[in-house]
């Protein structure tokens, strides 16, 4: 199956690669010490395309990977925040928890810019999240 | 029980319509804990004794000091199973 997109070749290598190590990571390093990783040396990206394009296009590949890489809110937020977070862009990704319409408990991870949920589906979900988690960490937080 | 317990550094708090829920970064997992167990974890985001706990329950419930004394005990040996608080380094 062919990934189409008219996202520039270096950041579809540099899309492509973070989608490739970012997401075992999520699996083995808790976020609280990943993040600052992913978030290290703003602004040595340039800028790119429009950020929906990266996020379309980072969701198209992990919707296709198997095993460590498959799509969660997790592992979309943080490939997503290290890509922006490298342009300068000053994303943050934040983890809430909510109780669900049947009662269960249920956790989603999202990215943040400006205050407001960022190249997320269903933002009118996210009010009802009540945050546990939010990166960068802020001191005393 | 003089030692001093804090919340493990992995553990995030929040609470939720009166509860409070657990995400432990290590493990991903997450989970709900009742009135009281918010209040413990909430007094453990600085170092706290096993009788400052006590103390931290029973101004917030009316119950007898022996109850809040089990329910604390209770409460802060699944925290230990599931790696929530730990033993604050001196």
């Amino acid at each position: 199956m062919k990934l189409r997109t008219d996202l520039p070749l270096g950041w579809r290598l540099r899309a492509g690669m973070a989608a490739l190590v970012i997401p075992p990571l999520v699996h083995v390093v808790p976020m609280h010490r990943l993040a600052p990783r992913l978030g290290a040396a703003p602004g040595t990206a340039p800028s790119g395309p429009p950020e929906g394009r990266a996020a379309a296009w980072v969701d198209a590949l992990l919707e296709r990977l198997p095993g460590p890489w498959r799509h969660t809110c997790l592992k979309r937020s943080a490939v997503l925040y290290h890509l922006f977070r490298r342009t300068g862009a000053p994303v943050e990704l934040w983890i809430g928890v909510r109780r669900g319409e049947a009662g269960a408990l249920a956790a989603h991870a999202w990215l943040v810019r400006d205050g407001e949920p960022y190249l997320e589906r269903g933002e009118e979900e996210i009010g009802r999240f009540a945050v546990i988690a939010r990166f960068p960490e802020r001191a005393g937080a | 029980m003089s030692e001093r317990l804090r919340r493990h550094p992995d553990m995030r708090l929040t609470a939720l319509a009166g509860e409070g829920v657990v995400l432990h970064l290590g493990s991903r997992r997450y989970f709900t804990v009742n009135e009281t167990g918010l209040v413990i974890l909430t007094e453990l985001e600085n170092p706290r004794t096993f009788d400052e706990l006590v103390s931290a329950v029973l101004e917030e419930f009316e119950v007898e000091r022996h109850e809040a004394e089990a329910t604390t005990r209770a409460f802060l040996t699944q925290c230990r199973d599931a790696a929530v608080v730990l033993e604050a380094a001196e």
